[in-house]
């Protein structure tokens, strides 16, 4: 088997980052999308910092540091998340996302 | 590093990756995707950032997780299942995400990355301190973040309140 | 720039170079159309209420008119073989294109300026009586069309170019409607002008076509000169015959429209609706000759093209037998009157087509004659028809009785029209007659006799008729042929007292018996200005076409004796016939032929077969166009578009559900197809998937 490289993380990023795809795409519990979301994060954070651990010295400090601010976005992000889908519960007594449409034609 | 830990931990990321966007009970789900996150954590930790690590495991485990539980159980009761959706809609969404994901898999693996040889400076928790506080490094973007937290924290408040409230 | 230019190049006869016409004259040749043009302005702007005014004005103009056309005649007599002269401006000069207006002197021209003018001096003088019960607005609007008529005839035949030639064309065209509807409450009337106006028109249209031709084919508009169209076109003849035949038949087509030829000779007789002096002017003596003066003009080209020359020769004889058959049945005398100038007309037609010198010489002096003998002819009926108020010649008879002018004037005239020696119209129809037997085409002449003795047929059973036998007519004042918005005849009544309360018909004051006498003066003592037989040829020498022998050579006697046999054949069955008892002839003659006379009648169904084929073209294109309007341009261009907008918009529409996943999942569509297009503009910078892939698949994997 090769050495473990920079490839295999990149990869395991992507299939992260489908993976979370596929369930935005696919779930209908407004706060299961919240969750692949979170997986989508993960994974760009994984790739980040993937290649500051490959990719030589001038980008090191910049990966691991993008990757933390990457996290507290994400942490506020999920805050407001979390928050909207608690005032959609007050209002249609329900999270299925599917049936919130009304602004459509 | 060796490839046996490798393998192991990336199997079970995408094994608790797709568990979460498959279980259908929401609260297994969530549990899911902390072993999710744990496992992230274990990569960050092959990556030596170990920093990265123990504030993925802090932040993500221990807030995000809980939030998103919060919101669970505030939401729904416990052993309620999913209503599924259709069939067209997960063929669908895995034949656009596969197809997204082939294709950046295809692109990654085809160019040619430098292998591990590189020089690699092992950033300590000190080390992340001065670069936040350097204002020619991430000073700006730190305390950028500090009033992102401080609004996020605010419209939280104001979006998920009663109606005719203060 | 008003200037005096003179046809170059002309191929004289003679190498005299001496001018006609002094500058002086020739200075003022265009008063001749101008004056009528004055007089029409003056009376429509200020004189129309004013009768007698109106009408001096009118007929003073017309005068002077004549008497400069006389005096340029007269310089040509002098001098005949001069170059044509031409008075013109440049109208519009347009790069390579200059089109002057002006006018055109030489023989033709003056000859026919004199006789347009002289004759409808007559006229103009005849219809200050004729036009006595009009009300004072239309008297005067009368005359002011007579001059606009007038002036646009002069207009026409001064013309230098086929483009003035056209304009005159078309204002004579407008003239003749305006005075055959002249009675527009009248619907037969209006319905009769319009008729005239579109058909006419449709000969104009290939009249249009064959200028354009000609002005394509030979960058130029003007008639004469050795750069002039017509000899250019002429000079064609070798190599190109069919463009100079399909010219000459296009140029044609406006003198079939124009002078009432087969087929488009359905609007003569509906004419006659119209006063009897328009009818007198118009329709036998000059517009109608319009077409004629046309051809003769032409004439250099049409020679050239034996082909169109036989057409023009065939399509006048077929109409002057035709024309001839349809005015043996007719009742109506104008109508009659008006048949006869269709035959006539028909006659001149086959002469120019003939194209011999001498029958050139004979067409143009036929056309001449007719003038003076048909305007008497008309002139004649209109008397008759003032007098006894009706058209009818079936309630008439014994006219001759109570007028007196009246018959003897009418007698010379048809004499002249049926062509009995000494009178005009032998001389001229002879002339033709002997012409059509040197023509190859064996129909010419056959035609030619044929109607010949129909001619006299007719004109014998019109004159028998109406003159000889009882008197037939009711009550001669019953309205009838005048306007109904007539003033309460006072003048009638102030007739009536000076005849001691006389009811029955009386003959007709100076004003209208005065031309009639001068005109049969002409009719009977003009031919022998051209009596070929006794070697007088006068005429003959004046209009001969340039370039060609001055006279036809001799001819045997056996024409000469063969024409006056006929028309005499014509008059001795006429007057067996009609003399004695004319209504149990007519009877019988009905019976007997009633097929052929119903066929005659109804001229020929020509006015059914053209009212089915116009009928059903129309309908034809018209339902085809309905079909174009409903189904492509409203169904499938603004209903189809509006469909597909709709069909689009609601397809686009479910992209709105509302469902953010819907929209997640667009957003990573689009992602995937920038990526792989960026990918695909810019390999180095992204690579597309596929190029990936490709790469990929060749041994040796990566890129």
């Amino acid at each position: 088997m090769a050495p473990v490289g920079l490839a295999h993380f990149l990869t395991l990023s992507v299939i992260l980052f489908c993976v979370g795809l596929y369930g935005v795409l696919t779930r209908r519990n407004a706060v299961a999308i919240l969750m692949s979301l979170e997986l989508m994060f993960n994974a760009v954070n994984i790739s980040l910092v993937g290649f500051a651990r490959f990719m030589g010295n001038e980008v090191a400090a910049s990966g691991q540091m993008f990757a933390l601010f990457v996290v507290a976005v994400a942490g506020a992000e999920a805050t407001i998340g979390v928050a909207i889908v608690l005032a959609l519960y007050r209002n249609f007594r329900h999270i299925n996302v599917d049936e919130v449409d009304l602004l459509k034609w | 590093m060796n490839p046996i830990l490798f393998w192991s931990i990336a199997v079970f990321v995408v094994i608790a990756a797709l568990m979460v966007v498959r279980l259908p009970n929401i609260f297994h789900a969530g549990l899911s995707l902390i072993a999710t996150f744990g496992g992230v954590a274990a990569v960050y930790a092959m990556l030596d950032a170990h920093f990265l690590a123990a504030v993925q495991v802090l932040i993500y485990v221990g807030a995000i997780s809980v939030i998103l539980m919060f919101a669970v159980m505030l939401t729904q009761h416990l052993a309620q299942r999913e209503v599924r959706g259709s069939m067209s809609r997960h063929v669908s969404g895995a034949l656009v995400a596969g197809l997204f994901g082939l294709f950046a898999v295809i692109i990654v693996n085809t160019q040619q990355w430098p292998s591990g040889g590189l020089p690699f400076k092992y950033l300590q928790a000190g080390d992340i301190g001065k670069l936040f506080l350097d204002k020619n490094a991430f000073l700006v973007p730190f305390e950028m973040v500090a009033i992102l937290l401080l609004v996020a924290l605010v419209g939280a408040v104001m979006v998920a309140r009663k109606e005719g409230d203060r | 720039m008003v200037g005096l230019t003179f046809a170059a190049d002309v191929p004289a006869a003679s190498t005299e170079t001496v001018l006609a016409l002094t500058p002086d004259l020739l200075g003022k040749i265009w008063l001749v159309p101008a004056l009528p043009l004055f007089a029409f302005l003056i009376i429509i702007f200020f004189l129309r209420r004013t009768r007698m005014l109106a009408a001096l004005v009118s007929i003073g103009a017309l005068t002077g008119s004549f008497l400069i056309s006389a005096a340029a005649l007269m310089a040509r007599i002098q001098h005949p073989h001069a170059p044509p002269q031409i008075w013109d401006f440049n109208w519009i000069v347009a790069g390579p294109l200059t089109i002057p207006l002006g006018c055109l002197v030489d023989n033709q021209s003056t000859v026919m300026l004199v006789v347009v003018t002289f004759v409808g001096t007559l006229i103009q003088i005849y219809s200050t009586g004729y036009m006595n019960h009009e009300p004072d607005f239309g008297f005067g609007k009368f005359f002011s069309y007579l001059s606009l008529f007038t002036a646009s005839m002069l207009f026409l035949v001064l013309a230098p170019n086929f483009v003035q030639i056209y304009m005159g064309w078309e204002l004579v065209g407008l003239c003749s409607y305006l005075l055959i509807g002249f009675w527009y409450y009248k619907n037969s009337a209006a319905q009769a002008a319009k008729k005239a106006f579109v058909v006419t028109r449709f000969g104009d249209l290939g009249f249009l076509m064959g200028i354009l031709l000609i002005f394509h084919t030979t960058g130029t508009v003007m008639f004469l000169g050795a750069d002039g169209a017509l000899l250019k076109m002429a000079a064609l003849a070798p190599t190109q015959m069919h463009l100079l035949t399909i010219a000459c038949i296009l140029i044609f087509c406006g003198a079939i429209g124009k002078s009432a030829q087969f087929p488009l000779q359905i609007w003569l007789p509906d004419a006659m609706e119209g006063p009897t002096p328009v009818s007198a002017l118009i329709h036998a003596a000059t517009m109608v000759a319009a077409g004629v003066y046309l051809v003769a003009r032409c004439f250099d080209m049409f020679i050239a093209s034996p082909d169109a020359a036989f057409f023009v020769a065939f399509i006048g004889g077929f109409t002057a037998f035709m024309a001839a058959t349809m005015g043996v049945v007719q009742n109506d005398i104008k109508r009659v009157m008006a048949y006869s100038t269709v035959s006539q007309l028909g006659y001149m037609f086959m002469a120019l087509g003939i194209g011999t010198s001498a029958s050139f010489v004979a067409g143009n002096f036929h056309l001449v004659t007719h003038a003076f003998f048909k305007a008497l002819l008309f002139l004649g009926c209109g008397s008759i028809i003032h007098a006894v108020n009706t058209n009818d010649m079936w309630k008439m008879g014994g006219v001759r009785k109570f007028m007196p002018i009246t018959h003897v004037t009418f007698l010379c005239g048809s004499l002249a029209l049926s062509g009995i020696p000494p009178f005009a119209g032998f001389w001229s129809k002879d002339e033709i007659l002997a012409a059509s037997w040197g023509s190859p085409h064996i129909i010419l002449p056959i035609f030619g006799y044929v109607a010949a003795f129909l001619t006299a047929l007719y004109v014998s059973r019109l004159y028998f008729v109406t003159f000889w036998g009882e008197y037939r007519g009711g009550d001669p004042h019953a309205p009838h042929d005048h306007s109904p918005l007539r003033d309460p005849a006072p003048a009638h009544d102030e007739h009536h007292d000076a005849h001691g309360h006389d009811d029955k018909p009386h003959e007709n004051p100076l004003n209208m018996t005065g031309p009639l006498m001068i005109l049969a003066v002409f009719a009977t003592f003009l031919g022998f200005l051209n009596a070929t037989p006794l070697h007088i040829e006068y005429f003959g020498h004046f209009m001969a076409p340039v370039g060609m022998e001055a006279h036809g050579g001799e001819h045997s006697a056996l024409p000469l004796i063969l024409s006056i046999c006929i028309a005499a054949s014509g008059w001795a069955v006429g007057y067996a016939l009609y003399f004695k008892e004319p209504e149990k002839s007519e009877a019988m003659l009905k019976k007997q032929f009633s097929v052929v006379w119903r066929f005659l009648e109804n001229k020929w169904y020509m006015d059914d077969i053209w009212a089915f084929l116009l009928k059903n073209t129309m309908f034809l294109g018209a339902t085809a166009c309905n079909w174009f309007d409903r189904y492509v341009v409203d169904g499938f261009f603004v209903m189809g578009s509006g469909k597909a907008a709709y069909f689009f918009g609601g397809l686009l529409r479910e992209e709105h559900s509302g469902k953010v996943q819907q929209y997640a999942m667009m957003i990573v569509i689009a992602v995937v197809v920038v990526v792989h297009g960026v990918g695909v503009a810019e390999p180095t910078f992204v690579l597309s998937p596929t190029q990936i892939m490709q790469h990929f698949m060749k041994p040796g994997g990566t890129p």
